[in-house]
């Protein structure tokens, strides 16, 4: 049971729910976005997420859609993992969102919590950050578009009154090769936070990844994917070198320690650069 | 009539008696039925291991919407315990656990009360932590109990130690040890240890209480003890037993976990508090893992000497309990580890100190098993050893002395088949069915590898020298009946056993009995408590008198019927007929309920069975010895697992896990089946991924289901159940209890299993795939 | 705005085929309302963090955890409980392959399993267990569970 009182509002447009949410705002009730509220409830309830005012976004079109606009699959930020799997229209994405959480439970996640939300992990935003996925921001200045790395990594930020309205993946992305793998603190499991969750797709150019688990945050690294292309070198060199270029701390936490996480990494990374060196070659 | 018709009530795989309520959600579990004027209570917690308690403010949410009182225990000076009385309601002067509970709001709703607690103040003043048996054991430790000295000792077998965290002590001595180790070509021997983890039942705990103008305490609580909480609330409140009326509805799970008397107590001075209105608590999952007891932590040290030959001649345990900061029931369970500590191995030289030690951590109380996973877990392990080490295999080590007729137990009860079945057999059967013959590890590639490990068990139902039970049946005037008893259904499936153990010797169909799903301590008759793996063996017993009661009667007024002596009369098919001419006969229903003449004359009444059963001979362990019987007998059982194990990055599946059982008699195959397979479901969760974890302030980070992780359904391996069948001639129609052996000897199987494909010697679980790793390369460490 | 709730309120929920009138906080979690005001206590509260799967229902035909949504979102969506199912094949497998042991677990168990029954008549092992790995059982060992699910599956009832 949630202990705290919060007002709820369900807008049926964009303007609607930017303005609720600088009238929230303005009245002290620091608002917040809901979509499949999993996150929001679980916080609520346990004391770690005071709001006044929960704005649940998907009543509003634009969050729904899932559908290809002109070469480009756009897909809304109240679609749940669970409709992403089962649409199938970006297969890496299908791959990653049914690792995340179980299969109950992702047909109330959605694409928008699990890029945007508050867990560390944001396993969701895996693979738009390789296709280069440009998220459509809704805020009190308009509509923009800012490309996800760049909102995860602090390029750029959302901020306060900013809604996740759509992510946008150009068509040619969806079918380049991929391979995800997740790896869990227990043997068999298929639910649970991740050790270390990391998404790859095959370009032109070399062998794109994106990691998740880790550190605190999700990120790519170009540096990180500079050092996996150089096939010069040995695979077993590249990825003992591609550990040392992870861009923060490795956590240790219930799911497991740093030095685990980096031992379970590189078994990750060479089994994903052994499977996608391979394909087209 | 032709008596080959009668139905047999055993051996049938009937379905439980309860199932349809269960699949429908008509089953009404202790939360489901709270009347709207219920009030409700909230629990405020510690947020340290080990404070003391400066002030507890609660005036500013005394004044908060809904808030009907806010109850402290701080000048109440009742303490409460099984053996020990050393547990307050509500912490007092100090807090000796993360999590315990320190006061409870009381309001209208959960959501008032549950804002409430946030404005209960309280100051605290951090004290040293005890975070482990090392850290309470040292010298010039800090004290959970300050004043051990002082408290009531509830059992004069509790044994305290004042001035040190050790609540009590219970020693072996069998034998000559010294000349033993002498004769010994072999020697081996390892400490363990393995931590407190969590019962987990789905349903958590639940109690409510409301007291009424005239005296009496209506009670309602998802408890495997009814009868127990009503014993508690006498001693504690000077309440007549008579008056204190507990309710157990079905029970979402427990597993020992939901026998200790705790909410239940919070929820009655709660409702003083409100001048007697009904008042519900219930714990939220993270109170459920942290505020109520948990499952016992084990440190060891084994050592087992043997003979060339395999024939072990000398044991030394040393056995120390992580009891958390209450005694409850872990000091039955140090006792009770002491009691069967040589597993069931003839061994002629033993040495056994078992202590129940203090620390800061949640307390712990009865876990499936009783001690006895813990302690299989460091012997099973050294038995691997000691296999290895005489180049022996470990089956065959195991069968070398595996006990028997002729044979003692530790605290010297002479071992026969009736009394303890036939391990010999369990293994026998246990080794075709792992095909051990093809080896215990096998290479499948470069990198992946199957093995399998084994372990034997045995367990006594320990309990108090004058445990009862009782039962009574009831006809109805068509001729079926109904049974009613106090053990308490928690999907063990026992008193589905018991309707069909009444159909059996009553020769008739169990479909025509029943047998009350709640218990009701004014209404059914006593049962100890739904424990021990004991409800068949006692309660079972109990019908069977009871049923002996009814036939006595159904012959007496039969006899008269048929004018003939009762004993030329015989029962079956609902009627009572003469033996040699069964075409003669009365049915049940013109005489159950008294037997009317044609000319409207009656006699006779309604026909009632009563039965109860009380345990003979048991006698409490010698202080210096350990000699005395501790319970009626052992089941004992021989067990296996096989993995897959990924030598690269340590992870496994789990392929198959077996269990041979001597169940004696098996009364119901398909809930036999249930009930061992669940336990040997959960002995790998256990041993595979659970533990509650503290930090360097004793406090735990894995209270909930997220972190506090579960095996789910795509993990399961192959389960392989088997009975062996040497009647127990105590036991009804010849059964023994089941229903916590399938645990014992699976967390040690997986160990041995798992020790033996990766090379690493692993003395304890969790299991995870990080813990064999950081084993294999030196670290000792592991995450937090 | 399509709808708002700003403090307790009444709100028209459509449960097991009917219209039912329950007053709710917006803060309150459909289990809590099904279970307190509706009287529908086969969902079960038993970790309230998603993670067991004992608050199960059925929203829309579709699996949910009830102890994951509020109530006031489930206003315009079709729900099922356990006592809503007209005695399915899902519930008689269960019973007969004695899958319901203590019986906490079993109604969520039921509804998830029944709608993979409806959504996927054909799944085969991996499906199910992607299903059913959602939701908790303490007491068994799953292999009933296992054993009713692909008895009807099957078409054995």
């Amino acid at each position: 049971m949630i202990a705290c009182d919060f007002e709820y509002y369900a807008p049926s447009s964009i303007a609607e729910a930017l303005g609720t949410y600088q009238t929230m705002l303005g009245k002290g009730k620091s608002p917040v976005y809901y979509a499949g509220g999993t996150e929001i409830i679980t916080m609520a309830r346990a004391g770690r997420l005071r709001t006044g005012a929960v704005i649940d976004i998907k009543g509003i079109p634009e969050c729904g859609v899932f559908s290809f606009v002109g070469g480009q699959l756009v897909i809304g930020a109240a679609v749940t993992a669970g409709q992403a799997c089962e649409a199938n229209a970006f297969p890496l994405l299908s791959a990653v969102a049914r690792r995340i959480a179980d299969h109950t439970c992702r047909n109330r996640i959605t694409i928008g919590g699990g890029v945007c939300g508050s867990l560390p992990y944001r396993e969701m935003a895996l693979p738009f950050l390789l296709g280069d996925g440009i998220a459509v921001v809704a805020g009190p200045g308009g509509t923009r578009l800012e490309p996800l790395h760049r909102l995860l990594t602090g390029g750029a930020t959302l901020s306060p009154g900013d809604l996740l309205v759509q992510l946008i993946t150009d068509e040619s992305v969806l079918s380049l090769p991929h391979y995800a793998v997740r790896r869990v603190r227990n043997s068999g499991d298929s639910v649970g936070y991740p050790l270390v969750s990391v998404a790859a797709v095959k370009r032109p150019d070399g062998v794109k990844v994106a990691i998740s688990g880790l550190c605190t945050f999700a990120f790519r690294s170009d540096e990180i994917d500079r050092c996996l292309a150089d096939t010069g070198t040995p695979l077993a060199t590249r990825v003992e070198h591609a550990v040392s270029l992870v861009p923060g701390p490795v956590v240790t936490d219930l799911t497991g320690s740093s030095v685990y996480r980096k031992y379970v990494f590189k078994q990750v990374l060479s089994d994903i650069m052994t499977e996608l060196e391979e394909v087209g070659a | 009539m032709d008596r080959t018709e009668a139905r047999a009530g055993t051996r049938d795989s009937m379905v439980s008696l309860d199932a349809w309520s269960k699949a429908t959600g008509g089953a009404k579990f202790n939360s489901d039925s709270i009347e709207q004027t219920t009030l409700h209570a909230a629990l405020v917690t510690s947020p340290y291991a080990h404070a003391r308690i400066l002030s507890i403010d609660t005036s500013q949410a005394e004044q908060m919407p809904g808030v009907k009182a806010v109850i402290t225990c701080q000048n109440l000076a009742i303490r409460c315990g099984t053996w020990l009385a050393d547990r307050p309601i509500l912490a007092g002067w100090k807090v000796r656990y993360y999590g315990e509970p320190v006061a409870a709001v009381v309001a209208m709703t959960q959501h008032e009360a549950l804002r409430a607690i946030e404005a209960v103040k309280v100051a605290y003043e951090p004290l040293p932590v005890v975070n482990s048996i090392a850290d309470a054991m040292k010298l010039g430790a800090p004290l959970v109990h300050e004043d051990l000295d002082s408290y009531i000792r509830i059992k004069p077998v509790i044994r305290p130690r004042p001035g040190t965290n050790i609540a009590h002590h219970q020693a072996v001595r069998k034998g000559d040890i010294s000349k033993a180790w002498r004769e010994c070509d072999e020697v081996v021997e390892a400490s363990y240890s393995l931590p407190q983890s969590d019962h987990a039942a789905l349903e958590t705990r639940s109690a409510r209480v409301e007291l009424t103008p005239d005296g009496r305490v209506n009670v309602h609580s998802s408890s495997q003890g009814p009868f127990i909480i009503r014993k508690n609330i006498s001693r504690y409140f000077g309440v007549d037993k008579h008056k204190i009326i507990v309710t157990t509805p079905v029970v979402g799970g427990s597993f020992g976990g939901k026998q200790s008397v705790q909410l239940e107590l919070i929820a009655f001075l709660a409702s003083r508090a409100v001048g007697g209105q009904a008042v519900q608590l219930t714990a939220t999952r993270e109170q459920d893992m942290a505020s109520c007891p948990v499952r016992i932590g084990l440190d060891a040290h084994v050592k087992l000497g043997a003979r060339r030959d395999g024939r072990i001649v000398a044991a030394e345990f040393i056995w120390m309990v992580d009891s958390g900061a209450y005694t409850d029931m872990a000091v039955v369970e140090t006792t009770s580890i002491a009691a069967d500590c040589t597993g069931p191995y003839a061994i002629d030289n033993v040495w056994c100190d078992s202590y129940c030690v203090y620390t800061n951590h949640p307390f712990a109380t009865s876990f499936r098993g009783f001690g006895h996973l813990e302690y299989t877990f460091c012997l099973e392990r050294t038995m691997d050893k000691l296999a290895l080490a005489l180049g022996m295999d470990p089956l065959e080590l195991r069968l070398a002395n595996a006990i028997g007729t002729g044979h003692t137990s530790p605290t010297r009860t002479p071992v026969n088949s009736s009394n303890a079945g036939s391990l010999a057999h369990c293994i026998g059967r246990l080794k075709s069915l792992m095909n051990w013959d093809e080896g215990q590890r096998i290479e499948v590639d470069g990198r992946k590898v199957r093995a399998k490990g084994v372990a034997c068990m045995w367990k006594n139902s320990s309990t108090p020298p004058n445990a009862i039970s009782s039962a009574i049946l009831k006809f109805t005037p068509d001729g079926s009946l109904s049974i009613s008893c106090g053990a308490v259904d928690m999907g063990q499936g026992a008193k589905t056993g018991l309707v069909q153990l009444l159909a059996e010797r009553l020769r008739m169909s169990p479909d025509r009995i029943t047998i009350n799903v709640s218990v009701n301590t004014e209404l059914n008759p006593d049962h100890w408590k739904t424990v021990a793996s004991a409800t068949t063996y006692m309660a079972g017993r109990a019908v069977l008198n009871a049923a002996d009661d009814l036939l006595a009667q159904l012959k007496s007024i039969a006899g008269v019927v048929l004018k003939c002596p009762e004993a030329d009369l015989d029962v079956a098919e609902e009627k009572v007929f003469l033996r040699d001419h069964p075409e003669v006969f009365v049915p049940f229903r013109d005489i159950v309920h008294g037997y009317m003449y044609p000319n409207g004359n009656s006699v006779g009444g309604q026909i009632i069975g009563r039965g109860s059963f009380i345990m003979r001979h048991l006698t409490p362990l010698d202080e210096g010895t350990g000699e005395g019987k501790p319970g009626p007998g052992w089941t004992v059982g021989a067990q296996g697992v096989e993995v897959e194990f990924d030598s690269r990055d340590c992870t496994y599946r789990l392929l198959k896990a077996v269990t041979v059982i001597d169940a004696g008699r098996v009364i119901n195959p398909a809930l036999a089946r249930l009930v061992v397979a669940g336990g040997m479901s959960m002995g790998l969760s256990l041993a595979s991924r659970e533990a509650l974890v503290v930090d360097d302030e004793g406090r735990v980070m894995n209270p909930g289901f997220r972190t506090y992780q579960l095996m789910r359904y795509s993990e399961q391996p192959e389960y392989v159940v088997e009975f062996v069948e040497t009647p127990n001639i105590e036991g009804p129609m010849g059964a023994r209890g089941l229903g916590e052996h399938g645990i014992i000897g699976t967390p040690v199987a997986l160990a041995n299993a798992l020790s033996s494909a990766s090379g690493v010697d692993l003395n304890t679980f969790p299991l995870t795939p990080e813990c064999i790793w950081s084993r294999r390369v030196g670290l000792t460490g592991d995450s937090m | 705005m399509r709808w708002s709730m700003t403090g307790v309120g009444t709100l028209i929920l459509k449960v097991n085929g009917s219209f039912k009138t329950v007053i709710a906080r917006p803060s309150d979690t459909l289990v809590d309302v099904v279970r307190g005001q509706l009287q529908l206590t086969g969902a079960k509260p038993a970790c309230e963090t998603g993670d067991c799967g004992a608050c199960t229902l059925l929203v829309d035909g579709l699996p949910v955890k009830a102890c994951l949504v509020l109530a006031v979102e489930a206003v315009g969506h079709e729900i099922t409980t356990i006592e809503g199912l007209p005695l399915v094949p899902m519930q008689k497998a269960f019973v007969d392959k004695f899958a319901t042991s203590c019986g906490y677990c079993i109604p969520g168990f039921i509804l998830n399993a029944h709608a993979l029954a409806v959504h996927h008549p054909d799944a085969d092992d991996a499906v199910i267990a992607e299903w059913l790995d959602s939701n908790l059982c303490r007491c068994m060992s799953y292999s009933e569970i296992r054993d009713a699910v692909r008895s009807v599956l099957a078409g054995e009832y």
